[in-house]
């Protein structure tokens, strides 16, 4: 039944002169939760770079649903560590960005949009500029544009990372409901274990960069899950269990 | 409007010590004459002022129109091909150095004294802040932003409309304030150099014969017509931008 969504094989990359990928791999089952998980400035994004094209590969291989990617970037819908709204786009209009770039008439997309601004709770708010709107709501319309545009790879960096820890919370709470209801494949960047946990059926610790997955731990907790699972100790196993492979290579500060 | 206020008061206080300095010192009216009486003899002259106020203000949203036209286009070639940029940007600049002053005569001299040596003049002037605002404006282009439309496979036109030209436009109107003060003294200039008709012939005229009243009441309409020009800027800007006005000026994308 689980095929593989997206296949990383022995990925290398460079930054001009700095080496921030070296032999990356790892395996996505398709409608799976992933994360990645690792120190600052070790390679995280780039690996998303390297994933849409924006640095050239070395070497390695990279293949969505069994095939080979040849133009980066068809597969994945990325949405980046800034959100990257556009200020002269209403919050819809911003929604249905990706969509109207690839092709689909205005009108269209965001008839695509509307039955999906109620789950992703921007209902009422669909003319306000970006700057009008919360942190937290900011970052759903950045994501429901990343949705709409309907690839079949999420890449997510750091979604919530800018919020507050409580908007934080209820926003992981929200995604894991949406995407129980969604199915999609998704790879997460995160600095948040509990977050990576909580969301996650998978995920893949990093080394410092140059970047390899240096462990992956399967998160075998049933869904659905609910906030109150962080308090159980198999939550709590699985979250130092990270934390150990996270503070294994260097120093051994946390 | 309410912002209006310390200007004008500062305005009226100006003029207000001007007046009281004529007439306490009993300045003689061909040399310093007093606002007041600059009003009345522009008033009483006021049919001459406006057939010549009607040609500056033309030659000025002509030439500047067409400048900024230019401007844009040229500012498109730039964005597109950076060889484009290292052509032409040495050569803007240089025709930044050039001293109007100098050259608005030999400008009346090549071209007469039609509306040709005003469009050329306003247009040098002019050309230069808008094309600089423009490009200045396209480099601020958020890099993730950027990166996200390649992500999606967004093309070159696509990108510059969709991205890179939104996020020019507060420069643009910047560029385009500044040089929209630049235009109508640079169409004075080439008609004080020479012209049929025009508010810089005018000054001229009225110099030559003594009339200091007639010059500083053409001065004052030119002002006017600056101000009023500058203001419309600001309201096309807002309607153009009501993205900046939603949030009080303040230029943030999210976090
Ligand atoms: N566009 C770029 N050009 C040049 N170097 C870059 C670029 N983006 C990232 N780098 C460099 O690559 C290295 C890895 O950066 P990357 O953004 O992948 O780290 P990260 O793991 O996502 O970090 P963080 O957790 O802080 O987001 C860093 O040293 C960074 O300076
Ligand atoms: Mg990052």
């Amino acid at each position: 039944m689980t095929s593989a969504g997206l296949s990383v094989q022995g990925l290398s990359a460079h930054w001009d002169d700095l080496h921030v990928l070296e032999g990356l791999s790892f395996t996505v089952e398709e409608g799976q939760f992933t994360s990645i998980v690792g120190p600052s400035g070790c390679g995280k994004s780039s690996t998303f770079a390297a994933l849409t094209g924006e640095i050239p590969l070395e070497s390695g291989n990279v293949s969505v649903a069994g095939r080979p990617v040849v133009e980066h970037g068809r597969e994945f819908a990325w949405m980046p560590q800034s959100g990257a709204l556009l200020p002269w786009r209403s919050a819809l209009d911003n929604a249905t960005l990706g969509l109207e770039l690839s092709g689909t008439p205005r009108a269209q997309a965001r008839e695509r949009a509307l039955p999906f601004l109620e789950g992703f709770g921007l209902e009422g708010f669909e003319d306000s500029w970006p700057s009008e709107l919360s942190g937290g709501m900011a970052q759903r319309v950045a994501l429901l544009r990343t949705v709409l545009m309907d690839r079949p790879v999420l890449l997510l960096d750091e979604p919530f990372g800018a919020l507050d820890a409580l908007t934080r919370r209820a926003m992981q709470d929200w995604l894991e409901r949406l995407w129980e209801k969604h199915r999609w494949t998704v790879v997460l960047i995160t600095h948040d274990v509990r977050e990576a946990v909580f969301l996650s059926d998978r995920v893949f610790v990093y080394s410092d960069r140059p970047a390899a997955v240096a462990a992956t731990v399967e998160i075998d907790i049933p869904r659905p899950r609910r906030l109150e699972l962080i308090q159980t100790p198999q939550f709590a196993r699985m979250e130092s269990e990270i934390l150990t492979h996270l503070s294994l290579p260097s120093s051994g500060s946390k | 409007m309410r912002r209006a206020i310390p200007a004008t008061i500062l305005f009226l206080l100006l003029l207000g010590t001007w007046q009281l300095y004529c007439t306490l010192g009993h300045i003689g009216n061909d040399v310093l004459p007093s606002p007041s009486h600059v009003a009345r003899a522009g008033w009483d002259d006021r049919g001459d002022l406006w057939a010549n106020t009607l040609p500056t203000l033309l030659a000025t949203t002509l030439g500047f129109t067409l400048a900024t036209v230019s401007a844009f286009l040229l500012s498109l070639l730039i964005d597109r091909w950076n060889f484009a940029r290292q052509a032409v940007m040495p050569a803007l600049i240089v025709s930044q150095t050039l001293p109007i002053v100098v050259l608005a005569p030999l400008v009346v001299i090549w071209f007469g004294f039609g509306l040709t040596p005003k469009l050329i003049l306003v247009a040098l002037v002019t050309f230069f802040p808008v094309t600089v605002a423009l490009v200045e404006g396209y480099s601020t282009t958020d890099p993730d932003a950027a990166a996200l439309f390649r992500s999606i496979g967004a093309g070159w036109w696509a990108t510059f409309r969709k991205l890179r030209l939104p996020t020019a436009l507060p420069s643009f109107f910047t560029g385009l304030r500044i040089a929209i003060t630049y235009a109508v003294v640079a169409t004075v200039f080439a008609e004080y150099a020479g012209s049929e008709k025009g508010l810089g012939i005018y000054m001229q005229v009225a110099k030559n014969s003594f009339r200091t009243d007639l010059v500083l009441a053409a001065v004052a309409v030119t002002s006017a017509v600056t101000l009023a020009l500058f203001l419309l800027t600001h309201l096309i800007e807002r309607r153009v931008i009501p993205w900046r006005t939603a949030t009080d000026g303040r230029w943030e994308g999210t976090k």
